[in-house]
C-alpha cells in the first residue's frame, strides 16, 4: 500500500519532468527544487494567512511569477546557443534556488504545511494502522495526475501542446503558437512539482536539501514511462513506489534508494525510450 | 513583438536582474558575516592586552563545519559554539596574552572541499589546532591528508569509536586527536542500564532498534544490539538500521510493530528523527512501544512541536545538556554567555556546548604549555585536568579512552510537549510516563 501511495506522489513529480522533455527537449534540472521553493514560499505565505489553503494558493501563484520569469530569462534566450545551454541554465538555477533557501530561510527544520488533517490515522484490518494524510494525499494526486492527463488529450490547449510534443515544426506550421504552447506546459509542469512538495513536505521534515532525492526519482520516473510519455509515467510511478517499499521491506531497507538507481540503469541499457515510449 | 510584449519583457528582465543583484548581495552578506572575515573576531579583544596583540597578532584556531547542505542545521549550532568559545577565550586574556581568532570554513559535507579548506587554514592561517568535524568520516579524511602530515592538533565532533582509542596493539589510533563529547560505544553503557531499568520498571522486554547508519555502512545499534543480547534481560525482536539520509521509515516501522517491541530505540538524528517520530505515531508505533531516541539538539524548539505536534509526546530522549542542571561552576556561565550573544530565547544544544568547550580547552592547553607547538598542547592535554560547563575533563594517555572523555547523559521525556528529565535519578524532575 506504501508503495502504491508513494508511487503515486513520485508519478506527479516525474509528470512535469517528461513534459518538459516532451515540449522542449530539454531535461529541467530545476525540477525538484521548484517542489523546494513551492514548500516554503507556503510555509512563508502560512506564517502571515494562517491558514493552509490560502497559504497554499499564494505559493503557488508566486512559483507561477517565478517560472514564468526563469523560463524567459533563462531558457528561452539562450536556445539559439541550443537545448544544451538552456539544460546548463537550469542547472545553474537549481543551485540558485537552493543558495537562495538557504540564505534567506536559513539550515532550520521546518514543518510543511498541511492541506490534510497531518495525524490521521487509519485503523485497518490485520491490525495495520497506516496514516490517512498519506492516502488523502495519494488520493488527491491521483485525481490531478488523471484531470492532467484528460486536459492534456482533450483540451485544446493540451492538444496544441501534444502537437508540438509531436513535431514542432508542423505544429508552428499549422499556426500553433510554439511559445505560448511550451511555456503553459513548463508552467504547468512546475505548478505540478509544487503541488506534490505541497502535498509531501508534511509527510517529513523541511530543509533546504530535502527536495534532492526528488530530482533522481523524478527522472527515473519520467525515463521509465518513456520521456515526453504523459501516461507513461503513472505505471512507471507505481512500479518505482512498489519496488523501493516491497525492496525495502524483503531486501534491505538501508539500500532502498538503491533499487531506484537499479532500475534507472535497467531502463537505459535494455529499453532507454522506456517501458510505454517509442523507438 | 509588439511594442507592449517587448515593454512587458524588459519589465521583467528588470524585475530579474534586481531579484538577483538582491540574492547576491544578500548572500555575500550572510557569508561574510562568519567570522573568518576577521569582524566579530576583532570586535572580542579589547579585553585582551593590546601590545602583545600589536606585536605578534591573534592566534588562530581553524574550525571546519556544515555550513551548507543536509547537516547545515548542526553546522550552524557548532558555529555558535565556536564564536562563543573565541569570546570567552578573549574575556579571559586568551592565548599567551594574545587574542583567539576563530577561522571558519565550510565543508559542505564533503571531504575534498574540507581537506582544502584544512590546508588552508594550516599552511596559510597557521591555526595552531583543527576542529571541530561532525562527520567522522571527514576527520578521517582531514587527518590523513593534513592534521598527520603537518602534525596538527585535531578535535573532532564525529561519533565513531575510533576516532580515539587505540587498536587491538593498543597502539593510538590518531594520536593527535581529541574528543571531549559522546561516541557511540560509550553511550551504550547508559543506554543499557536505562533500558534495563525501564524495563524492570515497567514489566516491557521486547526491544525493537532501528537506526541510522555511521559513515561506514554499521548501523549505531548493532553495538547496543550486542550489548543487551548480552546481558539477556531484554529481549532484541528487531534490529535494522536504515540510510543516514532516508526520510521515509513507514515500511521498517511497519516491520517494527509488527514484531510485537514494547520499547523502540532509535539512534536517528536531524531532520529524520522528527519525520521518525511522526511517521511512528501514525504508524501505530508509539502507541505500542516507548519509543526513545538519541537527540541532536531541535527538541526545544518550536518546529519540533509544530513537525511532530502530539505525536511527540512521551517520547524519552538523550541529551548532553539542559540548562538548569549544573555540572561544573561553568555550565550557568556558558548558560550565559549563550543567550548573551543572542542565540537564546532557546536553549543551548550539546553541540554548542562541545564546540565552546574544545575552544577553551585548546586555549588553556596552550596556556599550561606556554607554547602553541602541538606537542606541548598534547603533552598538556594528558596530564591536565580542564573544568568544562560538562564536568572536569581528563584525556588519558593511554587504554580504550586515549584522548577521549566522555559526558554523562540526561534521558528527558516530552511530557505534554514540555522536557522532564527522567533519568538519572539524582537529577530527575518527573517519574517516566507510559504510552497509553
Amino acid at each position: 500500500m506504501d508503495g502504491i501511495v508513494l508511487g503515486t506522489l513520485y508519478a506527479m513529480i516525474g509528470l512535469g519532468l517528461s513534459l518538459v522533455w516532451g515540449l522542449m527537449g530539454i531535461l529541467n534540472f530545476a525540477h525538484n527544487n521548484f517542489l523546494l521553493v513551492t514548500v516554503y514560499l507556503a510555509i512563508f505565505a502560512f506564517s502571515f494567512t494562517v491558514n493552509p489553503y490560502l497559504a497554499t494558493i499564494v505559493a503557488l501563484a508566486l512559483l507561477a511569477v517565478i517560472t514564468l520569469v526563469a523560463y524567459r530569462t533563462l531558457i528561452t534566450p539562450v536556445f539559439k546557443f541550443g537545448l544544451d545551454a538552456a539544460m546548463m541554465n537550469t542547472f545553474a538555477l537549481s543551485y540558485f534556488i537552493v543558495i537562495c533557501v538557504l540564505t534567506l530561510a536559513g539550515p532550520f527544520y521546518r514543518s510543511g504545511v498541511a492541506i490534510f488533517p497531518p495525524d490521521l490515522r487509519l485503523e485497518l484490518p490485520l491490525g495495520i494502522v497506516y496514516s490517512g494524510y498519506r492516502i488523502l494525499a495519494a488520493a488527491f494526486a491521483a485525481v490531478l495526475l488523471v484531470g492532467t492527463v484528460i486536459f492534456i488529450r482533450k483540451s485544446m490547449f493540451g492538444t496544441a501542446m501534444r502537437a508540438a510534443m509531436q513535431d514542432t515544426q508542423a505544429s508552428v506550421l499549422v499556426g500553433i503558437r510554439l511559445r505560448r504552447v511550451t511555456e503553459g506546459g513548463f508552467l504547468i509542469a512546475t505548478l505540478l512539482a509544487g503541488i506534490a512538495g505541497i502535498i509531501i513536505a508534511p509527510m517529513y521534515t523541511v530543509f533546504p536539501t530535502f527536495a534532492d532525492r526528488y530530482a533522481i526519482i523524478a527522472f527515473a520516473v519520467a525515463l521509465l514511462g518513456g520521456l515526453g510519455n504523459i501516461e507513461g509515467v503513472i505505471p512507471a510511478g507505481i512500479i518505482i513506489g512498489l519496488t523501493e517499499a516491497l525492496g525495502s521491506v524483503y531486501i534491505s531497507s538501508p539500500y532502498k534508494d538503491a533499487f531506484i538507481y537499479i532500475i534507472l540503469i535497467a531502463i537505459l541499457l535494455i529499453r532507454p525510450v522506456g517501458l510505454l515510449g517509442r523507438k | 513583438m509588439s511594442k507592449m510584449r517587448r515593454a512587458v519583457s524588459k519589465t521583467l528582465s528588470v524585475v530579474v536582474i534586481v531579484i538577483v543583484i538582491v540574492a547576491v548581495l544578500g548572500g555575500a552578506y550572510y557569508f561574510t558575516s562568519l567570522p573568518s572575515t576577521t569582524t566579530t573576531s576583532m570586535s572580542s579583544m579589547s579585553s585582551v592586552s593590546s601590545a602583545s596583540s600589536v606585536a605578534q597578532g591573534p592566534v588562530n584556531i581553524g574550525i571546519i563545519l556544515p555550513l551548507t547542505g543536509g547537516d547545515a542545521y548542526s553546522g550552524q549550532l557548532m558555529l555558535q559554539g565556536a564564536l562563543m568559545g573565541e569570546k570567552y577565550v578573549n574575556d579571559h586574556g586568551g592565548i599567551l596574552g594574545r587574542p583567539v581568532k576563530i577561522l571558519v570554513e565550510d565543508d559542505k559535507s564533503d571531504l575534498p572541499t574540507a581537506t582544502q579548506a584544512a590546508t588552508k587554514l594550516v599552511t596559510e592561517d597557521n591555526v595552531i589546532a583543527l576542529g571541530d568535524f561532525y562527520k567522522s568520516f571527514i576527520t578521517r579524511g582531514v587527518y590523513s591528508s593534513v592534521s598527520a602530515k603537518y602534525n596538527i592538533l585535531t578535535f573532532t565532533a564525529g561519533w565513531v569509536d575510533t576516532l580515539t582509542g587505540v587498536d587491538s596493539n593498543g597502539n593510538p589510533n590518531f594520536p593527535l586527536m581529541f574528543r571531549a563529547g559522546p561516541h557511540e560505544g560509550a553511550q551504550v553503557t547508559q543506554w543499557v542500564a536505562f533500558i534495563e531499568m525501564i524495563s524492570a520498571q515497567t514489566g516491557r522486554n521486547k526491544i525493537a532498534l532501528y537506526s541510522e547508519d555511521d559513515d561506514y555502512g554499521h548501523g549505531f545499534q548493532d553495538p547496543l544490539a550486542a550489548a543487551l543480547k548480552a546481558d539477556g534481560k531484554v529481549q532484541v525482536v528487531y534490529n535494522n538500521y536504515h540510510d543516514y539520509s532516508a526520510t521515509d521509515f513507514t515500511a521498517d516501522l511497519a516491520n517494527v510493530k509488527a514484531s510485537g517491541a514494547n520499547l523502540f530505540w532509535t539512534s536517528t538524528v536531524s531532520a529524520n528523527v522528527m519525520t521518525m517520530i511522526k511517521q511512528a505515531s501514525l504508524g501505530g508505533v508509539s502507541a505500542q512501544a516507548i519509543m526513545m531516541t538519541v537527540a541532536d539538539g531541535f527538541y526545544y524548539t518550536d518546529e519540533y512541536a509544530k513537525t511532530v505536534g502530539t505525536a511527540g509526546d512521551h517520547v524519552i530522549i538523550t541529551t548532553f545538556h539542559k540548562p538548569g542542571v549544573v555540572y561544573t561552576n561553568m555550565t550557568p556561565v556558558m548558560d550565559q554567555l549563550y543567550f548573551q550573544m543572542g542565540y537564546g530565547p532557546k536553549v543551548s544544544y550539546y553541540i554548542t556546548m562541545q564546540v565552546f568547550e574544545d575552544v577553551l580547552i585548546i586555549a588553556k592547553a596552550a596556556n599550561i604549555a606556554g607554547s602553541t607547538a602541538t606537542s606541548a598542547m598534547i603533552k598538556a592535554l594528558e596530564t591536565n585536568t580542564f573544568v568544562g560547563p560538562w564536568g572536569s575533563i581528563t584525556f588519558p594517555s593511554s587504554g580504550p579512552n586515549y584522548h577521549q572523555w566522555t559526558p554523562s547523559m540526561l534521558f528527558e521525556q516530552y511530557q505534554n510537549l514540555t522536557l522532564k528529565v527522567i533519568y538519572p535519578t539524582a537529577e530527575a524532575e518527573a517519574s517516566i510516563i507510559l504510552p497509553s
